[in-house]
């Protein structure tokens, strides 16, 4: 019998599906000019990796929702995670717990320096109602330098959107505070955001349907399943 | 045999009983137990703790809920009471030009599902500004078209020489109003009282629309942002949230079941 | 008279503004959100017949119409039963009568969200109440809100719980009303109490579960808090509801056009199916 307390909400598959058909899409995210463009083979291959996770028992069925994290009480051995998570990690200081990062595993035939990554991309605003917009700009100047963006990476084990980070003589040491950060950084300029779209979330809940359909019940094929998806956010997209 | 058959009935009555019973019971008990032991199938807990109390009043701001569900509940209520009667006083006693349409509207407003008007009454109190303001949990339930229809009834059957004879003494509507038809409708009175201060004390999906700020939000609204959004963290607590709503509707009820049974009954069939 | 009038006027004046902004304005602009499209935050614009041609072709929200009839199918004739059993039983001089009724009603005066949680916690495939007693008398626990083919059923049950004592009411009110002379010709003949339920009982009982009926039905199509809080409307979406389809759709993703077209045309599936339920129980009255 199978034992689920999933609950498929849009924002969880930021952790399965869609870095995972990121790292194989090239860079291709889900909806680009008012046009649905995830219908292809790399979201094909995700949902099937994911849909054979679930099938073999290798992924786990459950949120884990109240306040245990299964990665750190050794119940699964991977998790797909940001740079974040390093400095929880670092502060459990769990006894026994050794890990590493690789990037997120892609499609067959996939070209190693085209593998994209999945960034949650947060951003500064300056209202243009403010009574203070000098002083405003001068800390957005601050916000963005050299110096915010070593403290970030120190104190947050998060990384500043910056080209050529893991390169920059600037930032070695800092990126050195927290072990395996520097692999993530590697991926800074190969980052994708959710599409800046006003349906972005409800063709979010439609792959979440895929996904519960073909991934976690099996119940339909993977195409068919990512076909419907596909069919129903044309129908949106093109009723704007 | 027929005690046999006595027997039996008692004992389904009982079971039957029982399923109504029993999981409030279960729930009152799961709020007095520790992580541990909660799940179990023990009414009274091995060790009794108040902790699921604490953390769930640390937690969010259920006292101010509190504060809020009763004050709404309250100004909705005698609000309901009191204009509902002035109108239904006009609507059963005084001759009006579009007293007809007036009737019929407030029937047919009856008529109308809660879904139709559900969006374009957000997007009102949004264009009000009302977001976020005890006005907008208020205000749109300050009438009650079954209250109105069922205060109109009663109204029409009090003898029209009481009313002719306070006119005689010079009395104003409104004072033949509250001075003489209401201590005679205290049955009906009570029936609209308790149906109206019920629907709006359990009242969720209205206030999870137009209210956003936690200090603002109604105890079954708080409630279920709590539970739903982890807050809890344990079963416990999110059943000790619940109690502090149930408790005062069932202390009540334990001593009005009979005006209870007969408002919400009548209302809803009226409804 | 002019006074009457004058009075009459004023007292009704608050009701009437109170109707005209509250009742008749957003059924009208509900009809007008319609042909529009609009986040709240933008100018609304003009979308023609986009949001109806959306509907008709809209594979969520008919699945969702789809769960309701599921869900009513359960729900509907369990009502009734439970409802009828109940009110036979409460029908007679009973020791503490009134204590039987108030324990069956005492779950409608409760907040649905409430029961929402409180059933989410014993329908729990791990600790929930209800596997625990089946584990202790020897059967396998069911995972009721994550099995998709359980999830609605489950729901229809803790609805039916929540409700049947409402409903008690409307048959033991008609209970009344049986004559005692009926009761006591076909006592006289020699019927069993199985035909004298069949034959007397049920047929004067038709307008109260016409009403059950109508009234479960209309309950039904407005089911929201529970699988809301319950499930989210899984698993695989088996109890996503009509009304939690318009509430994302107004919430989640800003189409308050979209969402008020669900409205109009969930009001408008509830209107017919009402309609032709009297139909149908109109004929069966007749016979």
């Amino acid at each position: 019998m199978r034992r689920n307390t999933l609950k498929t909400t849009w924002h969880e598959r930021f952790y399965d599906f869609y870095p995972l058909y990121l790292a194989s899409s090239g860079g291709r995210t889900l909806v680009v000019d008012g046009k649905v463009v995830f219908e292809n083979d790399a979201a094909v291959a995700a949902l099937e990796v994911l849909r054979r996770g679930f099938a073999e028992g290798v992924l786990p069925r459950s949120n884990f929702a109240l306040g245990r994290d299964p990665f750190t009480d050794g119940t699964v051995a991977m998790k797909i995670i940001g740079p974040w998570f390093l400095k929880e990690l670092n502060e459990l200081r769990i006894r026994g717990l050794h890990y590493d990062v690789t990037p997120v595993p892609a499609a067959d035939g996939t070209d190693p320096d085209n593998r994209f990554a999945f960034a949650d991309l947060r951003s500064i605003a300056i209202f243009s109602t403010t009574r203070h917009p000098d002083a405003a700009a001068r800390f957005v100047a601050y916000l963005t330098s050299p110096a915010a963006d070593r403290l970030l990476i120190e104190e947050a084990s998060q990384l500043p959107y910056r080209r050529g980070l893991a390169s920059d003589p600037r930032f070695a040491a800092a990126l050195e505070r927290w072990p395996t950060l520097a692999t993530y950084a590697t991926y800074v300029e190969r980052a994708r955001d959710i599409d800046v779209d006003p349906d972005v979330v409800e063709i979010f809940d439609l792959l979440s349907e895929a996904y519960e359909e073909a991934a976690v019940y099996g119940k339909v094929p993977v195409r068919q399943a990512l076909a419907r998806a596909a069919a129903e956010a044309r129908n949106i997209v093109n009723a704007r | 045999m027929k005690t046999l058959r006595r027997i039996g009935l008692y004992a389904g009555l009982t079971l039957a009983a029982l399923t109504f019973i029993y999981p409030f019971l279960w729930m009152a008990s799961s709020t007095f137990k520790p992580p541990s032991e909660v799940g179990t199938l023990a009414l009274i807990p091995d060790q009794i703790t108040l902790d699921n109390y604490r953390t769930m009043w640390a937690r969010a701001p259920f006292g101010r809920a509190l504060v809020n569900s009763t004050l709404v509940a309250t100004t909705i209520t005698l609000a309901v009471l009191v204009l509902g009667s002035m109108t239904a006083y006009a609507m059963a006693r005084l001759q009006f030009r579009g007293r007809p349409a007036l009737n019929a509207a407030t029937l047919a407003v009856l008529l109308v599902p809660g879904q139709l008007t559900l969006i374009p009454l957000y997007t009102l109190i949004v264009q009000l500004g009302w977001i976020d303001m005890y006005a907008a949990l208020i205000v749109p339930y300050l009438f009650n078209a079954t209250a109105i229809l069922m205060l109109r009834q009663f109204f029409l059957q009090i003898p029209q020489s009481l009313i002719d004879a306070a006119r005689m003494d010079g009395m104003s509507e409104l004072r033949i109003l509250f001075t003489i038809f209401w201590p005679l409708s205290k049955p009906v009175l009570s029936i609209v009282a308790i149906f109206t201060f019920m629907g709006s004390w359990n009242e969720v999906l209205w206030p999870l629309l137009v209210v956003r700020d936690q200090q603002l939000m109604t105890l079954p609204q708080l409630l279920t942002v709590f539970a739903l959004g982890g807050g809890a963290g344990s079963v416990g607590v999110s059943l000790a949230s619940a109690m502090v709503l149930v408790v005062p509707v069932v202390i009540a009820y334990m001593f009005l079941q009979r005006n209870f049974i007969e408002s919400m009954a009548g209302a809803g069939i009226k409804g | 008279m002019r006074a009457e009038q004058r009075s009459g006027s004023l007292l009704a004046a608050p009701y009437t503004a109170f109707l005209l902004l509250f009742a008749a304005y957003p059924i009208v602009f509900a009809l007008v959100l319609v042909f529009l499209q609009w986040d709240l935050v933008t100018a609304p614009s003009f979308a023609g017949f986009d949001n109806v041609r959306l509907l008709a072709n809209d594979g969520r929200f008919w699945r969702a119409v789809g769960n309701t009839f599921v869900f009513l199918s359960i729900h509907v004739p369990l009502q009734i039963v439970t409802a009828l059993a109940l009110a036979l039983a409460l029908n007679r001089q009973l020791v503490l009568r009134s204590f039987w009724r108030a324990a069956f009603f005492l779950p409608v005066v409760i907040s649905g969200a409430v029961v929402a949680i409180l059933w989410s916690n014993l329908y729990a495939t791990d600790v929930g109440l209800i596997n625990k007693l089946l584990v202790r008398v020897g059967l396998a626990p069911v995972p009721w809100l994550t099995d998709p083919l359980t999830a609605m059923p489950a729901i229809a049950a803790m609805v039916t719980w929540k409700n049947v004592g409402f409903y008690v009411i409307i048959y033991l009110a008609g209970l009344q009303y049986i004559p005692r002379s009926c009761q006591e010709a076909i006592e006289i003949e020699g019927a069993s109490s199985w035909q004298r339920f069949r034959h007397l009982t049920l047929p004067m009982l038709l307008p109260q579960t016409i009403l059950v009926i109508t009234l479960s039905t209309i309950n039904g199509f407005q089911l929201f808090i529970e699988p809301y809080v319950m499930t989210g409307g899984g698993p695989l979406r088996r109890t996503y509801s009509v009304v939690l389809y318009l509430y994302t759709n107004a919430f989640s993703y800003q189409k308050m056009g979209y969402a008020a077209t669900i409205g109009v045309a969930l009001a408008l599936i509830i209107g017919a199916v009402v309609l032709i339920q009297r139909r149908v129980m109109g004929k069966a009255e007749a016979l």
